[in-house]
């Protein structure tokens, strides 16, 4: 009896704790991460598939960093990177962050634009009205319960599993696939392993993730917790991930159609798997990217401000805090204006994105490494053996990776 | 020992931009800059990298030149004799200073340190201001100059006096709060608050400290829900039930209410009985209702005291001005019977008894149990200054004045905004 309270009483500590990773791993399956998913299953089939357990490590042990650096130094990252490394550093990372965080939000406008096309309405009423509701939910309104509502239809995103079910694949051809997937060591094949880990942990998602942390009052006895939190969300984003690809293999791949953007997988969705799994594909599209377009640009204005030390934060108002208003609306403004201008390169757009994120997330795990070695910042939590090896090692990876999709895009 | 040339300071930034010529002509960098502690602190040593290691060199074996034409600055040491400081007495302008938040105490609000500004004073460089300002990162950046030809004089640095800021370093002793924490004590609480609001959680938990119980308890409860709840989830449970017993019982059941309910039940247990006994009945009301928002603090007397009696009673007990808006008369079975406005007891003769001067008006009261709306029409209606409150027994419980309800409403358009 005993044993069984004590479970249920840590049970209940837990469901208090849980939040950070999950939302953030909500907010990792954005346009560009759907879109990416999409592609590579229509392009490779059920081949690319493997490539999301290297993707789901990486994405642990980095949130588990931010986590653990959350919970030591109650500080950002953007706070530590700017204490610990000096204006320079800050100064380029955050101009990176900024133009990055510009791109994202873009994109996640185009998939605002692109998910309500498939209902027939035009980009040009899409995208100024939500872009509208942002600005006054952020401004006006009340944006943590604003937060809540998001991660109550982030469970939307489970549509997904949804939409690849009634996609019928063949579950016995996609656990072969896990096992023995045909590597092609082609260009564009690489470049898609790239796209894939670029768009599952974006740099702007570790400052994200430590502050989510520290806003909701964790303490170093709540760790064990947090890794719980952060396991659950890292798996949630990559089950989301399986199964879009699932759904996109099972159905384009299978027919050899190939698409460039999630809206069309939606588009084509449709006269394969049924109009209900089209439709709700593209209702999984739209509230991701909503999602997305209200965090991305709040949160960068915030980082920005934090590291060059601008009074920011939601609970100020616009005269006490105008660098923060000023960004945010800047960057939901430029974000929108891209995507209205008659034919956009969107494709171009979101290329062009994923290659500012690859640049800057090699430099944010350096950074998030040495301050995490650093013993006047962490004290005894300092990386062990296994964690740097762990994080070097991925660091390298990535670094060369990128560097060949930053070589290849601009060839 | 000749100092700089010009009498015109230094910024830290280029300080650390530039080199130093070691005896032997070899040029190193300049790691880091120590100040003694002081109402103005002096520059007394710096650290610099040479080809083999750290070197300490004494500040007055050094010369501080600048190039008029390049604006650059050479410095040169003519005695490499290291020092052993008093490190406990020395201030590290870089890592303690340059790029940390510190506390503007005059706008009361938290920056982060772009640079410092040290003055020439007689033979000494002394830290007097830190620059907070965008041409401060500017500097930092070393675009200055590019910068200032586009924008011209619009450039400015913005300086805070060293004395109007206040440090949160933990582990540097020479500017801890422990020793200034005086500056500190000379801002309103709410001032103090919106400050602590600001500060990362181990910041906060230093300011609270240095603060002492009552300071604490005072700035407590004038911060944000959100916040308070945050640094009591990260206060240790004897020291928050200490803090939390300085405060009014309704906003100490407020912020119980807001905890979770396993680390409430423990601040409580450790508070004193009586304390937490209050505590516990008000935590019971419903958030809608007056009881919620009421002061159990107030003064009651009975209807034969006189004038005299009474204020002597106040002089012995020191009430907070919040108490004594109005004293109440109750009976022998703790009854509201009469209100007594502290205008009408200051004009009285000494020797009239309270019955002698209540208001035969009507007195306005509210039951614990009504609704808050109900409470704010009264206020404003008949423009009350505080308001008792009974029980369903007519029994005086407690009162509420008006800030509590110019809070409440307040507050009111986010809490419907939420329900809608």
């Amino acid at each position: 009896m005993g044993k069984r309270k004590t479970f249920w009483r840590q049970l209940l500590m837990l469901l208090a704790i849980i939040g950070p990773g999950i939302v953030t791993g909500s907010v990792d399956n954005d346009v560009g991460g759907i879109t990416t998913y999409s592609v590579a299953g229509a392009k490779y089939g059920f081949h690319m598939l493997w490539a999301l357990i290297p993707c789901g490590i990486v994405l642990f042990v980095v949130q588990e960093m931010n986590a653990r650096m959350g919970l030591v130094t109650q500080k950002g990252l953007a706070d530590l990177i700017r204490e610990n490394a000096g204006v320079k550093v800050t100064f380029f990372i955050f101009i990176g962050l900024l133009v990055a965080d510009l791109a994202n939000t873009t994109t996640e406008f185009a998939g605002v634009a692109g998910s309500m096309q498939v209902f027939n309405i035009s980009k040009y009423i899409s995208v100024p009205l939500s872009g509208l509701a942002v600005w006054l939910l952020v401004v006006k309104g009340n944006y943590k319960f604003a937060e809540r509502i998001f991660l109550i239809f982030s469970t939307f995103l489970l549509c997904y599993v949804v939409s690849a079910i009634m996609a019928k694949p063949d579950w016995a051809v996609v656990g072969r696939a896990v096992i023995h997937p045909e590597i092609v060591w082609k260009p564009d094949y690489i470049a898609m392993v790239v796209g894939l880990v670029g768009t599952t942990i974006a740099p702007w998602m570790q400052f994200y993730m430590q502050s989510a942390v520290i806003e909701k009052g964790l303490k170093f006895e709540d760790y064990k917790y947090t890794i719980i939190d952060v396991a659950v969300g890292c798996f949630l984003t990559i089950l989301v991930a399986v199964f879009i690809m699932v759904s996109c293999a099972s159905t384009l791949h299978v027919n050899h159609i190939q698409i460039n953007e999630a809206k069309d997988a939606a588009m084509a969705l449709r006269p394969l798997a049924g109009n209900l799994a089209g439709t709700i594909f593209a209702l999984g599209l739209f509230v991701a990217s909503i999602f997305s377009a209200t965090i991305l640009p709040v949160a960068t204005a915030f980082y920005v401000c934090e590291a060059f030390g601008f009074e920011a934060g939601i609970d100020k108002h616009m005269g006490e805090a105008p660098q923060f208003y000023a960004l945010f609306t800047g960057i939901l403004l430029i974000g929108m204006a891209i995507i209205l201008i008659p034919n956009a390169p969107l494709i171009q757009i979101s290329v062009w994105s994923q290659v500012i994120n690859g640049i800057l997330l090699p430099v944010v795990l350096v950074c998030m490494l040495l301050l995490i070695n650093k013993k006047e910042v962490m004290g005894k939590h300092v990386n062990g053996v296994v964690s740097n090896a762990v994080g070097w090692g991925m660091t390298a990876i990535l670094t060369i990776l990128s560097c060949y999709l930053v070589v290849s895009s601009c060839l | 020992m000749s100092h700089t040339t010009s009498h015109e300071g230094v910024f830290l930034s280029s300080l650390l931009e530039s080199s130093l010529e070691l005896l032997d002509g070899a040029r190193c960098r300049i790691q880091e800059v120590w100040a003694m502690d002081g109402e103005n602190p002096s520059v007394y040593a710096i650290t610099v990298k040479s080809k083999h290691a750290l070197k300490h060199l004494q500040w007055a074996n050094i010369d501080l030149e600048k190039n008029p034409s390049t604006g650059r600055m050479i410095l040169r040491c003519w005695s490499e004799e290291e020092i052993d400081w008093p490190q406990h007495a020395l201030i590290a302008l870089r890592r303690d200073l340059l790029d940390q938040q510190i506390v503007d105490l005059n706008g009361a609000k938290v920056v982060r340190v772009n640079d410092v500004y040290l003055a020439n004073v007689g033979t000494a460089l002394h830290a007097v201001a830190v620059d907070i300002s965008v041409a401060g990162l500017i500097r930092r950046l070393g675009i200055e100059r590019p910068v200032r030809k586009i924008l011209g004089g619009k450039l400015v640095p913005k300086f805070i006096p060293w004395g109007e800021i206040q440090s949160f370093i933990p582990d540097s002793v020479s500017i801890c709060l422990s020793s200034s924490a005086d500056r500190l004590h000379t801002l309103h609480p709410a001032e103090l608050a919106d400050i602590v609001e600001a500060l990362g959680n181990c910041q906060r938990q230093a300011v609270m400290d240095a603060l002492g119980k009552d300071g604490a308890a005072e700035v407590l409860e004038e911060m944000e829900p959100k916040a308070q709840k945050e640094i009591l989830s990260h206060m240790e449970v004897g020291k928050a039930a200490d803090v939390l017993e300085r405060m009014p019982s309704n906003d100490v059941a407020d912020i119980l209410d807001r905890l979770r309910p396993d680390k409430a039940e423990l601040i409580l247990v450790e508070m004193e009985k009586n304390i937490s006994d209050e505590v516990r009945d008000l935590m019971e009301y419903p958030d809608s209702v007056v009881g919620s928002l009421m002061s159990t603090a107030f003064r009651c007397f009975r209807a034969d005291d006189t004038v005299e009696h009474v204020l002597a009673e106040m002089r012995r007990q020191q009430p907070d001005p919040d108490e004594i808006y109005s004293l109440f008369v109750v009976d022998a079975q703790e009854h509201l019977t009469a209100m007594v406005p502290l205008p009408a007891l200051v004009i009285s003769a000494l020797g009239q008894k309270l019955s002698d001067i209540q208001g035969s008006n009507r007195m306005h009261k509210v039951m614990d149990t009504d609704p808050i709306i109900a409470l704010v029409e009264l206020v404003s209606k008949y423009s009350l200054l505080s308001v008792p409150v009974v029980d369903v027994d007519q029994k005086l419980v407690g009162t509420v004045v008006v800030d509590d309800v110019v809070y409440e409403m307040l507050k009111a358009p986010r809490r419907r905004w939420r329900a809608g």
